[in-house]
C-alpha cells in the first residue's frame, strides 16, 4: 500500500474512532435523558422500555464494535507499515559487496590441495 | 413488536384462547371445511406440533402452543419420540423420569409434549409475565447463543433451524395479522389509507368498516410508573454501558497482549535479520497466522535441488521470547511424523591392508563446528545460528543428491552407492567413503573422542573440495540464468560467444566426484604408467631418461572475455579458478634416448576416470614413427616392447638402416 493510501487509511480509522466513541458518550449521558422526558414524558414513555434496549443493544453491538474494530485496524496498519519497511529493504550494494576475491591466492590454495590431497595418496 | 408480544400472547395462553376473535383468521375463513385431523398433521404439519386442536383446517396461523389434545395416539407417539430425540423408546419412558424432566425445566409449566417447542416456550413465558422483564445479563444472550459454546450435533442443529424458522413465520403472521386489524379498523375512519395497507383476501371477505372501535382518552401514567420506567431505562442502559465496558476491556487486554508480542518479535526481527537476507510474507501453516518467512536454500544462488523448499517460517515463541525458524517442509515432515532430518556429509577414508585384504579407517573428516552443540548459554538458540544451521544442512542434504546423481554414472569406475546415505569410491589401495549421518549426540560425541588419524586432514579436504565444487556448479547455473534470458537488442552480438564458453564448460553436468577421482586415478595411472616405462624401455635402453613436460594446453587463460556486467564478470573469475580443478588431468612423459629418438607418452583422460595413453615415437631423425593411443596398458607393454626391440634397442643397426 502506497503512503498516501496509508494517510487515507488512518485518517479514515480516526474518523470512525472518534465518531463511535462520541455516540457511545452521548448515550451514556444519563442526564440528557431526563431532560427528554421532562419535556416530552407523556410521548416517550409507552415505548422508552423497548427503544432503551434497543438502543442498548445497538450500542453494545455497533458502536463498541466499531471502536475495537478501528483500534484493530490501526495495529494491523502498523504492522503492515512493518512489513512494508522490512521487505522493502535492498541490500547496499557498497557494504554487501564482499571483499574481493584474491585470486592469486585462491589459485595458490588450490594447488597445494592437489598436492597435499593427490600425493599423499601413494 | 414488543408492546404487542404480551397480548398476543396472553390470550393465548389463556384458557379462552379458543374465544373467537374477529381478527383470528381461522374464523374468517369463507369455507370453514371439517377435514379430518389426521390428514392434515400428515400433509402439513408433520413436524411442528402447531395443529390446533379447534379442529379448524388450514389456519393462517401456525400455532405451536396448541396441545395435542385430540391427537390419535397412533401420531402422538412418534412425535414424542421425535422430539425426544432418536434412540428413544417410548417403552423406557415412565412417570418418574417424566416427573424428573419436568422438574428440571421447573419454569415450564406445560406437559411434556411441549418440551421440544422450548425455544418458542421460552419465549412466551417470558413475555407472559411482566413482571420478568427486569433484564437480566442471560436472557439477552437467548438460548441459541448459549448453545454455541457447546458443540452441535447435525440434529440439533437441524431441530434449532426448523423452531427458528418457525418463530420467524409466526412473527411474521403475527405482524401481517396486526397489520390487517389496524386497517380493519382504520377503514371506517380513512377508508383509502386503510385500503392500500388491506391484503386482498381481507377486502374480499370482510367489508371495509365492519370493524369499530371506542375512542380511548390517554391515560397519564401515573408518578409510579414513571418511576419505575425510566428506572428500568436507566437499568438497560447501565448494563448495556457495563457491557460495553466489558468488552472494551477485554479487547483492550488482548489487543495489548499481542501488540507486546508483536513488539519484541519485531525488535528481534529488525535485531536479527540483515538486510542480505530473503524475507518474505507467507503463511504459517500450523497457526493459520500471517507470518514471514525466510529464504535459506540456495535456489536463488544456483542451486538446482528441489527436494526441499529450502524456506522457514519465522516465529516467534512466546514462552522463550525469541524468535525460531521452522522450516515449511518440517512442519509437513512432522506432520508425517518423520524424524528431524538433520543429516552431514562425512568423509573417511580407508586404507587397504594388503595381507588381510581388509580395510582400516584412517581418515575422517573434521565435523563442521555449527554441529558441535554451543557450550555458551543462550548461544543455542541464536538466530543467526539457526540460519547458518539450516543453511548448512540444506546445503549438504543437496551435495549428497547431486553426489548421487553423479555417481549412478561411474559404478564401471569403482564407485557404488551402498545405500541412500552411503557413496564408496574404491581405488586400489584405498577406499573413500561418503556417508551422509544423522545429526545425534552419539556421533559428535564419537568423533571428539576419536583420537586423531593419518588422514584426517586429507578427508577434510576432500569433503571442502566437495563444497567448492558444488559451490562452481551453483555459480555455473547462476552465471547460465543470468546470460541466457538475455531480451535486450545488444546482448544478441554477444551471445554466440556466450554460448560457447558455456557449451565449453558444460554447465549442466555435475562435476564432484570426477574431478578427485580423476586426480586420485590419474596420479596412478602416472604411477603406473612410470613403472611401466621403467620396464620397458629405460632398463632396456641405456643412457634414456624420462621427464615430465608441461603440457602446453594446461595454461588457458581467459581474460579477454567482454565485461558485459560486474556480477557476471565476477562469477567468470570465480569459475575460472577452478579450471585447473575441473580440467581432464593429463600428463605428458617424454622418453629420451641417447641416440634413437624420443618417445612420448600422453597420459590422459576422456573423462576423468578412464585413461588413454597416446604413444608417439619420433626417430633420432625427428620423423613420427608411431602415434597412436591405448587404453589398455596390456596393450601398450606389448607395443612398447615391440618398438623398443626392434627401434630403439637395436637403433644403431635400425638407426643406420635408416639413415
Amino acid at each position: 500500500m502506497s503512503n498516501r493510501g496509508l494517510l487515507e487509511q488512518l485518517e479514515r480509522t480516526t474518523e470512525t474512532l472518534s465518531h463511535s466513541l462520541s455516540n457511545l458518550i452521548k448515550y451514556s449521558s444519563v442526564a440528557k435523558e431526563r431532560d427528554d422526558e421532562d419535556s416530552g414524558e407523556q410521548h416517550e414513555l409507552p415505548e422508552s422500555t423497548a427503544k432503551n434496549s434497543t438502543s442498548g443493544l445497538m450500542m453494545v453491538n455497533a458502536q463498541t464494535a466499531q471502536l475495537i474494530k478501528g483500534i484493530q485496524d490501526l495495529l494491523v496498519m502498523t504492522r503492515s507499515i512493518r512489513e512494508k519497511w522490512l521487505l522493502t529493504q535492498i541490500p547496499d550494494e557498497g557494504v554487501d559487496s564482499q571483499s574481493e576475491l584474491d585470486y592469486e591466492k585462491c589459485s595458490q590454495l588450490l594447488k597445494q590441495w592437489t598436492q597435499e590431497v593427490v600425493s599423499s595418496e601413494e | 413488536m414488543a408492546g404487542e408480544e404480551p397480548q398476543a400472547n396472553g390470550f393465548r395462553s389463556d384458557s379462552t384462547y379458543k374465544k373467537p376473535l374477529a381478527i383470528d383468521p381461522n374464523l374468517i375463513r369463507p369455507v370453514p371445511s371439517f377435514a379430518s385431523p389426521t390428514a392434515d398433521s400428515d400433509n402439513d404439519h408433520k413436524d411442528d406440533q402447531s395443529q390446533p386442536s379447534t379442529g379448524v383446517t388450514q389456519p393462517l396461523v401456525n400455532n405451536p402452543y396448541e396441545t395435542f389434545g385430540n391427537m390419535p395416539l397412533d401420531q402422538l407417539i412418534p412425535l414424542i419420540l421425535q422430539s425426544r430425540g432418536p434412540g428413544t423408546k417410548f417403552a423406557d419412558l415412565t412417570e418418574e423420569s417424566l416427573m424428573e424432566e419436568i422438574m428440571k425445566d421447573a419454569p415450564l409449566p406445560q406437559a411434556q409434549q411441549d418440551s421440544d417447542g422450548d425455544l418458542d416456550m421460552d419465549g412466551s413465558q417470558l413475555t407472559n409475565d411482566p413482571g420478568q422483564r427486569t433484564p437480566e445479563p442471560q436472557q439477552i444472550e437467548g438460548p441459541a447463543q448459549a448453545d454455541e459454546d457447546a458443540v452441535l450435533s447435525q440434529e440439533q442443529f437441524r431441530q434449532l433451524k426448523a423452531s427458528t424458522v418457525q418463530s420467524l413465520n409466526l412473527a411474521v403472521n403475527e405482524s401481517s395479522l396486526a397489520l390487517e386489524f389496524v386497517s380493519l379498523l382504520l377503514s371506517s375512519v380513512r377508508p383509502s389509507a386503510a385500503n392500500a395497507s388491506m391484503s386482498p383476501f381481507l377486502k374480499k371477505t370482510v367489508p371495509p368498516a365492519s370493524l369499530n372501535a371506542e375512542k380511548i382518552p390517554f391515560q397519564k401514567p401515573s408518578s409510579d410508573e414513571v418511576l419505575e420506567r425510566s428506572l428500568i431505562a436507566k437499568g438497560w442502559k447501565q448494563r448495556s454501558l457495563e457491557e460495553s465496558r466489558t468488552l472494551l476491556k477485554d479487547s483492550y487486554l488482548a489487543l495489548e497482549k499481542s501488540l507486546k508480542k508483536e513488539h519484541s518479535y519485531w525488535s528481534k526481527v529488525s535485531h536479527n535479520i540483515s538486510k542480505k537476507d530473503v524475507v518474505f510474507k507467507m503463511k504459517d501453516r500450523e497457526t493459520g497466522e500471517k507470518s514471514l518467512g525466510i529464504k535459506y536454500g540456495y535456489e536463488d544462488s544456483g542451486s538446482t535441488y528441489t527436494q526441499e523448499r529450502g524456506i522457514a517460517v519465522l516465529r516467534h515463541n512466546s514462552k522463550l521470547d525469541n524468535l525460531e525458524l521452522v522450516p515449511a517442509d518440517r512442519q509437513q515432515a512432522n506432520a508425517l511424523g518423520k524424524e528431524n532430518n538433520e543429516k552431514f556429509v562425512r568423509v573417511r577414508i580407508f586404507t587397504k591392508i594388503e595381507e588381510e585384504d581388509d580395510y582400516i579407517l584412517t581418515g575422517e573428516s573434521h565435523l563442521d563446528k555449527l554441529l558441535i552443540p554451543n557450550q555458551v548459554a543462550g548461544e543455542q538458540n541464536d538466530f543467526r545460528r539457526q540460519i547458518s544451521r539450516l543453511k548448512f544442512f540444506i546445503f549438504e542434504k543437496d551435495l549428497m543428491y547431486q553426489l548421487k546423481r553423479e555417481s549412478e554414472n561411474l559404478i564401471s569406475y569403482g564407485v557404488s552407492i551402498e545405500n541412500e546415505n552411503k557413496i564408496t569410491i574404491e581405488f586400489p589401495t584405498e577406499k573413500l567413503e561418503l556417508e551422509t549421518m544423522h545429526v545425534n549426540d552419539d556421533v559428535i560425541m564419537n568423533h571428539q573422542q576419536d583420537a586423531p588419524k593419518t588422514n584426517d586432514r586429507k578427508a577434510t579436504l576432500v569433503l571442502i573440495m566437495l563444497r567448492m565444487l558444488l559451490v562452481v556448479i551453483y555459480k555455473k547455473q547462476l552465471r547460465k540464468k543470468l546470460l541466457c534470458p538475455q531480451t535486450s537488442i545488444g546482448a544478441s552480438a554477444k551471445s554466440p560467444k556466450v554460448h560457447k564458453v558455456v557449451g565449453r564448460l558444460q554447465d549442466n553436468e555435475v562435476l564432484l566426484l570426477r574431478p578427485i577421482i580423476g586426480k586420485f586415478k590419474h596420479e596412478s595411472y602416472v604411477s603406473l604408467l612410470k613403472k611401466i616405462i621403467k620396464g620397458f624401455v629405460l632398463d632396456v635402453v641405456e643412457g634414456s631418461s624420462v621427464r615430465k613436460v608441461e603440457n602446453p594446453s594446461n595454461t588457458v587463460t581467459i581474460k579477454d572475455e567482454v565485461v558485459y556486467d560486474n556480477h557476471i564478470a565476477k562469477l567468470d573469475k570465480e569459475i575460472h579458478l577452478f579450471d585447473k580443478i575441473l580440467e581432464m588431468p593429463r600428463s605428458d612423459l617424454l622418453v629420451e634416448t641417447p641416440k634413437a629418438g624420443t618417445i612420448l607418452f600422453l597420459l590422459q583422460s576422456s573423462n576423468y576416470c578412464n585413461a588413454t595413453t597416446g604413444v608417439k615415437y619420433t626417430n633420432g631423425a625427428g620423423e613420427t614413427l608411431f602415434d597412436t593411443s591405448f587404453s589398455n596398458f596390456k596393450e601398450l607393454e606389448d607395443f612398447l616392447h615391440f618398438i623398443v626391440s626392434e627401434y630403439v634397442s637395436g637403433g644403431q643397426e635400425n638407426g643406420v638402416k635408416y639413415e
